[in-house]
């Protein structure tokens, strides 16, 4: 395993050096604010970061597993098409922006704009878990894949204002209360429980165990799934009529 | 070669920081340089600058102004007018450290003044007022000389080039202050020049700005009917301007103030007073993407827009309060904070010094604007 100490390099340097690793598993220690690291990653290598990597980690990577431990700043799984990322902190704005695969597991808060645009197509779903809770604009235009906000110790709103705005397609699930006046007016809302949570129960599941906390306080309280009432919401906006 | 515009991609976005020490203790100005430079990338070397609170203490009272001059000729009008309105208690060149990293840079002085009682007396306003039409009038009316800042036991320090290069141009090692805030600049739709480097200053005002303001124009209008002239090129100015006129002119609190610049959507105004203002003020609204920090000698506000189209980031460790557009610019020097969050859009974090309660005391003797 190669082992890195960012603190020893620019952020040039430091972006030159790790796209020359042959390693497969790489350590980076003391990051503090270095974008692009694992940026355009295709290859299924093994990164632990530790500190706080900068703007678009794992920006249009496909196939990289990550995990930080600490926070990560904004743009993080930017257009991402495949892979896996832990944060075992919080994340700043656009987290999962344009995300078209792979997974984003944030154990505490994120920022504005999580999830937005995000987008699937046949095997690619992308899936967000959120343990805290979320800014405004989350899943916002968002096309396809899933979203779970949990808001575990978070003093916050669980989701900000317009949630879901111009979404048309993919999946929101809340857990307990939150308020509905944040969410968009189109969006469909039904609790759920039981065998109806089966589609997210394994991301639950793996949720409580990278960060450890019991799957059974997760699943103490309702859940509730977004998603859009009809295939073409906005068809007759300015038309007046769908043709 | 050299590659034109268009055929390069500049991955900046300016980035503002600040460093609070509400217990009032001075510390240098390496810290706050630390913080700007690990956002490096933010700039792209046309535009750094740097507030500082504190920094004179031996002279708390007199108006400090730091002026920059593209001849010796400007310095020559300049100073006779300083010399006709203002007891000048000290004057001298800024102490600068000249590097190959910053060129081109201004004539640049410090006047430690204060207006003179007779021509308060003839013009029937106040001090602070005076300085205000003192500061639009060199900008405006005096070829080739530009005010950086004009506020008591604080100066603004910018210029061109990184801002972790002005900060050593300027040896902000050498001065002590309880509050530091900083920009990298990256310019979008004006020019990088001296003046039109961030801070934008006013009497005691400093803003640090990171963003676009679409609604320059409307606002500049509005604010020149009570005598404030833009004359430095940049939509940032505006704001500094805006906030001395709500709150220093017209009295307005810190809450309503943001409700002006950063009011909430027509859906979300709730009461008949947010109402009135967005009615009132409406050419004061900052529209467009920002985030912005706002010092007096009290404190600092840090805001976005309303929608947060602007990262913004905050953080507490004892008695320090930290903002910045980038975690890591906090982390690098405050590695383990007490508490970190970010700010959502149009929601203020606000540090004040201890014992004080508003970012400016209320003027002593309150004027209206009359035309200047």
């Amino acid at each position: 395993m190669a082992v890195i100490d960012a603190g020893q390099y620019s952020q040039e340097e430091l972006i030159k050096i790790l796209n020359n690793v042959t390693d497969n598993d790489i350590e980076i220690n003391g990051l503090c604010g270095q974008r692009y690291v694992a940026c355009g990653w295709t290859k299924p290598k093994r990164l632990i970061l530790k500190g706080l990597p900068g703007n678009n980690l794992a920006a249009f990577a496909d196939g990289p597993e990550i995990i930080v431990h600490g926070n990560v700043q904004e743009g993080v799984a930017n257009t991402m098409s495949s892979g896996h990322i832990q944060v075992h902190g919080r994340v700043g704005d656009i987290a999962g922006y344009g995300m078209r695969g792979g997974e984003l597991f944030i154990k505490e808060d994120a920022g504005y704009r999580l999830g937005i645009h995000m987008k699937a197509y046949q095997e690619n779903k992308p899936i967000i878990i959120v343990g805290g809770s979320v800014g405004a604009f989350a899943g916002e235009y968002m096309a396809g894949g899933t979203m779970i906000v949990l808001g575990l110790n978070t003093s916050q709103p669980l989701v900000g204002p317009y949630c879901g705005t111009g979404m048309y397609g993919g999946e929101i699930y809340l857990r307990g209360d939150y308020p509905v006046k944040n969410i968009a007016t189109n969006i469909e809302k039904v609790v759920v429980s039981g065998n109806e949570l089966d589609n997210i129960i394994d991301y639950l599941h793996r949720y409580s165990i990278y960060f450890n906390y019991p799957l059974g306080k997760i699943l103490d309280e309702p859940f509730t799934r977004l998603c859009v009432q009809n295939v073409r919401p906005f068809a007759g906006l300015y038309a007046g009529f769908v043709s | 070669m050299r590659l034109r515009e268009g055929e390069v991609r500049i991955p900046s976005g300016c980035a503002i920081a600040g460093i609070l020490n509400r217990s009032g203790q001075r510390f240098n100005g390496t810290t706050i340089i630390s913080c700007i430079a690990n956002m490096h990338q933010r700039s792209n070397g046309l535009g750094g600058g740097f507030a500082a609170y504190g920094i004179y203490p031996e002279y708390a009272e007199q108006y400090v102004l730091h002026v920059y001059y593209d001849h010796e000729k400007a310095r020559e009008e300049c100073e006779y007018y300083l010399n006709h309105n203002f007891n000048i208690a000290l004057q001298g060149p800024v102490p600068l450290r000249r590097q190959a990293k910053i060129s081109n840079a201004p004539i640049i002085w410090r006047y430690f003044a204060l207006p003179k009682e007779g021509r308060l007396f003839q013009e029937e306003i106040g001090t602070e007022e005076f300085v205000f039409r003192s500061v639009m009038h060199i900008n405006s009316s005096i070829s080739g000389a530009y005010v950086a800042s004009s506020g008591q036991n604080m100066a603004a320090f910018k210029g061109v080039g990184y801002p972790e290069d002005i900060g050593e141009f300027f040896r902000l090692d050498d001065y002590s202050a309880y509050m530091w805030t900083a920009h990298g600049r990256f310019p979008t739709n004006t020019p990088g020049w001296w003046g039109g480097a961030h801070p934008f200053t006013l009497l005691n005002w400093s803003v640090v700005h990171n963003g676009e303001i679409s609604s320059y124009s409307t606002n500049r209008r509005f604010l020149e009917m009570y005598g404030y002239t833009c004359s430095l090129q940049t939509d940032t100015e505006v704001i500094t301007y805006a906030v001395d006129m709500l709150m220093r002119r017209h009295g307005l609190s810190m809450e309503d103030t943001v409700n002006v610049i950063s009011a909430p959507l027509w859906e979300d105004i709730e009461d008949e007073k947010q109402n009135r203002l967005r009615r009132v003020y409406s050419s004061l609204l900052l529209n467009g993407p920002f985030s912005i920090i706002v010092a007096t000698g009290n404190g600092m506000m840090a805001i976005n827009d309303r929608i947060k189209l602007r990262p913004l980031v905050a953080a507490e460790k004892g008695d320090c309060l930290y903002v910045s557009s980038e975690e890591g610019a906090i982390k690098v020097v405050e590695p383990s904070p007490d508490r970190i969050w970010s700010p959502g859009g149009g929601e203020p974090v606000v540090g004040l010094l201890y014992g004080k309660e508003k970012l400016i005391e209320p003027e002593p003797k309150i004027i209206c604007a009359q035309s200047a």
